[in-house]
């Protein structure tokens, strides 16, 4: 008995249809995945951010405060009146009102109870259960940024 | 008649035999007193330790016994003088910190008198280095004790007050260790109503140690302390919730119960929140006194400043003050202060102003609660809907952190609006509703423009996504058709 013999192009066009099956596949998952990923994005946390420019120094005022967004969180900087820069969490600690800097007082102040911290951020009058966190100021030649405190 | 005649004889026998035959046996009082006339031997015939049998060579060493007073103050024979130093506390703890002896003299007292004396801060704390501040002598004495039961001892709670400030309120004295501490407890403790009492002759209202304890005093910032803040509310309740020791006072018993289901309450002894008022907050330390009518806005206003401000500018002030109402506490109450939520504003059922304010009483007043509701409903349903759109879009992926700022300031606004009810006056509210809803406005509509622009790019996808299959399967089919083509060929 005689063994059927392969003609070499069809074994040749075999190895074609198995390239080609194996491209459409993988075309199918690359195209399907980014599909469904777009379709139910991973819960995630908001992105954590760990500085942000504010401006130049010459723009900043003395006696003198300003909210920064940090993130999606409010950070106040300060400039005293004699040109210290400090930053804190501008979240009150009572019921997280953003606080403000107040000129009269030389304090700040939250609107919304009245609560009080010095120019330390430590918590001196009104509601208010703890200081405010204190951020880092970092001043590069003219550059100020706000950084978290390590 | 006559078996208690004998056993009132077999009493005095058993009381005063020791210091009978003590005192006929003690050389050390009868040289004292006969020869040298000093006054501490004749205190001591009338200390409760010589009447229990409790000799001077007890505490001082030697030999009472011995007629030769050098032989009997011999230190070969245990002699040791006036005990200095913490050397007096131990010399009592000799006895008083030994169960065994102090059984042996019929003594109920606890024995770690000693031990709680060396942790409180006044076991403590030294001036001299030498020795600590606190000695049992410096309030029980030393040669006259008596028990505190009897009212003549310096610990007696009558005489607590007087014994405390011999150095608590000798401000040369408390300068040498602590010179930030007040000396003027006393001065605002008789100012008190338990003071007060206790100057009438009565024992029982609080004295310093009802509250600070008496051997472990710590201070004020130890947590063990009985007047940390957390532990203040269980310290006045030992007495002011209990029933049957206040019926004389006819005043409530259910303080306790009340602060501890109040905000102020759950803050403190739940969140152990140390910022949070206890009882002496609102009623003062040493001159612990309910506030009175006139006083309960100050009193608040200590924490809750801004609300106490806008109250005295506000008609309600004149109103209370010609009705006599305290006046946080008519709508918030005094010991069961719930959560000033939305619902006491209005004149739904729940509602405080509709106490005062009908459909037919106080219109004016009933028309503004309703409007002010109302508003400050409608503030925080636009807040919860930007909020929720905030949400959805950060869900799908978007970018929305300018968005999420600005809801913080939709909820100040709502916080402020709360704090501006005190004013009662609505344009005054409305300004403030009014910023938070501009807020609110402006959050939904970027976080809406967000999640249409999710829609979009998903809808750009799909049809994006549609254009390459379709190319794909056509140069698919394509290449077939040219393969056939060629076997043709070579057929």
């Amino acid at each position: 008995m005689e063994t059927p013999v392969q003609h070499p192009d069809e074994s040749r066009r075999d190895f074609l249809k198995f390239i080609l099956g194996g491209s459409v596949l993988a075309w199918i998952v690359s195209v399907l995945y980014p599909i469904f990923a777009y379709l139910k994005p991973p819960k995630q946390n908001e992105v954590e951010v760990s500085s942000v420019k504010v401006g130049l120094l010459k723009d900043i005022e003395k006696d003198s405060g300003q909210i920064v967004k940090f993130g999606t969180k409010p950070v106040i900087l300060i400039r005293t009146a004699n040109g210290d820069l400090r930053a804190f969490s501008a979240a009150c600690t009572h019921l997280e009102c953003t606080v403000q800097y107040r000129k009269d007082y030389g304090m700040i102040w939250c609107a919304c109870h009245n609560g009080k911290y010095d120019l330390n951020g430590r918590n001196v009058s009104g509601p208010p259960p703890r200081p405010l966190d204190e951020y880092r100021v970092v001043v590069q030649g003219e550059e100020v940024s706000i950084s978290k405190k390590s | 008649m006559k078996r208690k005649l004998f056993y009132l004889g077999l009493f005095c026998t058993v009381i005063f035999l020791p210091a009978q035959s003590l005192l006929a046996d003690d050389q050390c009082i009868s040289c004292h007193t006969n020869t040298v006339g000093d006054k501490q031997s004749e205190l001591f015939k009338h200390d409760i330790h010589f009447k229990k049998g409790i000799s001077c060579a007890d505490c001082h060493g030697g030999n009472s016994k011995l007629e030769d007073m050098d032989a009997a103050m011999n230190p070969k024979e245990g002699f040791i003088g006036v005990p200095k130093g913490d050397n007096i506390s131990k010399t009592c703890a000799h006895c008083h910190a030994d169960p065994e002896k102090m059984k042996k003299y019929g003594s109920s007292l606890p024995t770690n008198q000693w031990e709680s004396l060396q942790s409180s801060v006044h076991g403590k704390l030294s001036t001299t280095g030498k020795e600590h501040i606190t000695q049992c002598v410096t309030c029980h004495d030393s040669h006259g004790i008596v028990s505190v039961k009897n009212s003549a001892s310096p610990v007696f709670p009558l005489n607590v007050v007087k014994t405390c400030t011999k150095c608590h309120a000798n401000a040369s004295f408390m300068q040498t260790y602590n010179p930030a501490m007040p000396v003027d407890q006393l001065d605002k403790y008789r100012t008190s109503v338990h003071g007060v009492r206790n100057r009438n002759g009565d024992p029982k209202p609080a004295q310093c140690a009802s509250c600070h304890g008496s051997h472990d005093i710590r201070g004020i910032k130890d947590v063990k302390s009985s007047v940390y803040a957390t532990n203040i509310p269980t310290t006045c309740s030992k007495c002011h919730s209990n029933a049957e020791y206040m019926k004389q006072y006819k005043i409530p018993t259910d303080q306790y119960e009340k602060f501890a289901r109040s905000e102020h309450g759950k803050a403190l002894l739940q969140k152990h929140d140390v910022g949070a008022p206890a009882c002496n907050d609102c009623h003062g330390n040493h001159g612990a006194t309910p506030p009175g009518v006139e006083s309960v806005s100050k009193v608040c206003g200590t924490c809750h400043a801004l609300n106490a401000d806008l109250f005295s500018s506000s008609p309600h002030k004149k109103a209370f003050d010609e009705r006599k109402l305290p006046e946080c506490e008519t709508c918030h109450s005094n010991h069961e202060i719930v959560a000033a939520t939305d619902k006491l504003l209005g004149v739904g059922s729940e509602a405080v102003c509709s106490r005062c304010h009908q459909t037919n009483q106080n219109v004016k007043g009933y028309a503004v609660a309703k409007t002010m509701r109302s508003l400050i409903d409608s503030l925080e349903f636009m807040e919860q809907n930007a909020e929720m759109l905030v949400n959805e879009s950060e869900q799908r992926g978007m970018e929305i952190s300018e968005a999420k700022f600005k809801l913080r300031d939709v909820r100040q606004a709502r916080l402020q609006s709360r704090t501006m009810v005190h004013s009662f006056n609505e344009q005054k509210f409305h300004d403030v509703v009014g910023k938070g809803m501009t807020a609110a406005s402006i959050v939904q509509g970027e976080a809406q423009a967000s999640i249409d622009e999710y829609y979009f790019r998903r809808k750009g996808l799909g049809v994006a996504t549609l254009i390459i299959t379709i190319f794909t399967i056509s140069l698919y089919l394509y290449i077939r058709r040219l393969e056939r083509k060629q076997n043709k060929k070579v057929i």
